[in-house]
């Protein structure tokens, strides 16, 4: 654990001591504290660094709120959180807005605020609301969590009682989202994607300056640096029926906006003149560039009751006309008030047209960078009301979300792998 | 027609489900300030109060719903009045606490804390064991 937290978590023990919750009647405190280890077989999940194991998976978080005056609430989380090194970060406002209530059907909330994405994504830091530590990643990848988590701007929330129909929760976001500086495995990706698709046009161009044969030059995309992306603008908003029969309710959500990257990349260019060895020509090249997030659309159902939880999501994300996909379902149940377990099959398809990995082959990769299917089993142990320790399993075929820059020149990812987690988390 | 047929079955069998009567238990009593516009509540609008979804009273009185924590009527309230598990109540307003959306209901450890609360604060409403003294209270009977 990093020790620029200890300050954060001196705080956390200092209020824990004290009795968390309520602070006089209108001030509200409340934190946890998750260390996990990650081991995946194959593939380097997630992580980037998970392949001999690893621990570099936590997260804490401290919550103030306060209404200090009649319909307007305010509160703040501080949250530290390092997730190998595709995500690190020192402690960091995860949210902070208010929230002006005017009734129960309209909302206004202004600042920086959780993105409402699925059932699942505004809570899926909280390590205590659910019994897996991962959640299905064909919706809640981790490699996304950074274009999705929040928004910084404003925003319009309200409830419908619907009389014997059940009720309606809304909420509308407009806003942008920067990202912590040197921390965007998303934006390197999409550089990839960019360098990748004008990789032709470049050998061209410089066949073309000067004077040789399109056939004799190739562009290979180096790799990337510095990449950051942003989303200047962000908008749409999400749907939840509460139906009338007790623990169901079905969502939906629709976002658009703009997404910016920017970092330095580069191709080796290899110019082949009739010598067996070709020249190479360093071309390095800065990149700064604007692409449409065409849509990200989710659609979600829920049921619980008697312990059981059943659920299932469908979302869709486009960007430029690539669209990507993934559903889950879900089965989870509550034995007692310490222990639940939980199964889900998760698949998740990078290119949502072509699920079969045809596209793949077509770049010269194996079929099953096209699709990945993970069979996920996960048990909660709570040992009190405070402290809860979960395990988990999962079996996967297919290498979609395998991080595929990790592997070494002519290494092919497994397509048949296996991972281990387990999570401890204190909270109050 | 035939297309219309599944969903509307669908929602026919939810409004059934849904129309099963919650009854309230015998070892408890809903309790609220004076002031509060309200002589009898329905299971439904109590449920809108404890997950925080209706705010107001009619006339625009801010709602300050209270329970007993760590007190045997409060699962029977829970349960029965609010038809959830007490996981399920708990891990609702967690959720809703850390993303920043509400905060739970303020929770006072004995009948003699939450009456006290509820005589001296305008729009509030809570529920005591049934042998708790409730002078000065207004009971709210359960439609």
């Amino acid at each position: 654990m990093r020790s620029r937290w200890i300050p954060m978590l001196v705080v956390m023990m200092a209020v824990g001591t004290a009795g968390a919750g309520e602070i006089g009647s209108s001030v509200y405190v409340g934190g946890f504290v998750s260390q996990g280890y990650l081991n995946s077989e194959d593939n380097d999940y997630l992580l980037r660094n998970g392949r001999d194991g690893s621990g570099a998976f936590n997260e804490a978080a401290v919550i103030v709120s306060a209404e200090p005056v009649d319909r307007l609430r305010v509160g703040i989380q501080f949250m530290g959180r390092d997730f190998g090194s595709n995500q690190t970060s020192s402690v960091v406002v995860d949210w902070a807005y208010g929230d002006y209530r005017w009734f129960d059907q309209l909302g206004f909330r202004a600042g920086r605020i959780k993105l409402p994405y699925g059932l699942y994504n505004q809570e899926r830091d909280v390590d205590m609301l659910r019994t897996s530590v991962l959640l299905p990643q064909s919706v809640y990848s981790e490699l996304d969590r950074n274009l999705l988590i929040a928004y910084e701007g404003a925003g319009l929330y309200g409830n419908f009682a619907l009389g014997s129909a059940g009720d309606l929760d809304y909420e509308l976001v407009l806003g942008s989202l920067t990202m912590p500086a040197g921390n965007s495995q998303d934006g390197e990706n999409l550089i990839r994607d960019v360098t990748e698709e004008q990789a032709g046009a470049v050998a061209d161009e410089i066949a073309e300056y000067y004077g040789l044969d399109p056939d004799s030059v190739t562009a290979v995309p180096a790799g990337v640096q510095d990449a950051q992306m942003s989303l200047p603008r962000i908008y749409g908003g999400s749907l939840i029926w509460n139906t009338p029969l007790p623990g169901l309710r079905v969502g939906s959500t629709l976002l658009a906006g703009e997404i910016n990257v920017t970092g330095k990349t580069g191709y080796h260019v290899f110019i082949r003149t009739g010598a067996d060895v070709p020249s190479y020509l360093p071309r390095p090249v800065d990149i700064d560039a604007d692409l449409d997030l065409d849509n990200v659309i989710t659609a979600s159902l829920e049921y619980q009751r008697s312990g059981w939880t059943l659920a299932s999501e469908y979302s869709r994300i486009q960007v430029e006309g690539d669209r990507s996909d993934g559903w889950y379902a879900l089965a989870d149940y509550r034995f007692s008030s310490r222990w639940a377990a939980q199964t889900y099959w998760s698949s998740s398809y990078p290119n949502a047209a072509d699920r079969d990995g045809s596209w793949a082959e077509a770049e010269g990769y194996p079929d099953y960078y096209g699709w990945q299917h993970d069979l996920a089993l996960a048990v909660r142990l709570d040992i009190n009301d405070f402290w809860l320790v979960k395990f988990e399993y999962h079996h996967m075929d297919g290498a979609a979300q395998a991080q595929l820059d990790r592997l070494a020149e002519g290494e092919t990812a497994s397509r048949r792998w296996r991972v281990w987690t387990a999570k401890t988390t204190f909270h109050f | 027609m035939r297309r219309l047929a599944t969903p509307l079955l669908i929602l026919a069998l939810i409004a059934v489900a849904a129309g099963a009567e919650t009854g309230a238990p015998d070892c408890l009593v809903v309790v609220a300030n004076a002031e509060v516009p309200v002589e009898s509540i329905s299971p439904g609008m109590l449920q809108r109060i404890y997950l925080g979804k209706t705010t107001r009273w009619e006339g625009g009185l801010a709602i300050r719903p209270v329970m007993l924590h760590d007190h045997e009527v409060h699962e029977a309230f829970v349960t029965d009045l609010l038809d959830r598990s007490e996981e399920n109540f708990s891990v609702y307003w967690k959720r809703m606490v850390f993303t920043g959306k509400g905060r739970p209901p303020r929770a006072f450890r004995s009948d003699e804390e939450l009456a006290a609360y509820l005589r001296e604060t305008p729009g509030a409403i809570g529920f005591l064991s049934v042998e708790a003294e409730t002078s000065d209270l207004k009971i709210v009977t359960i439609d």
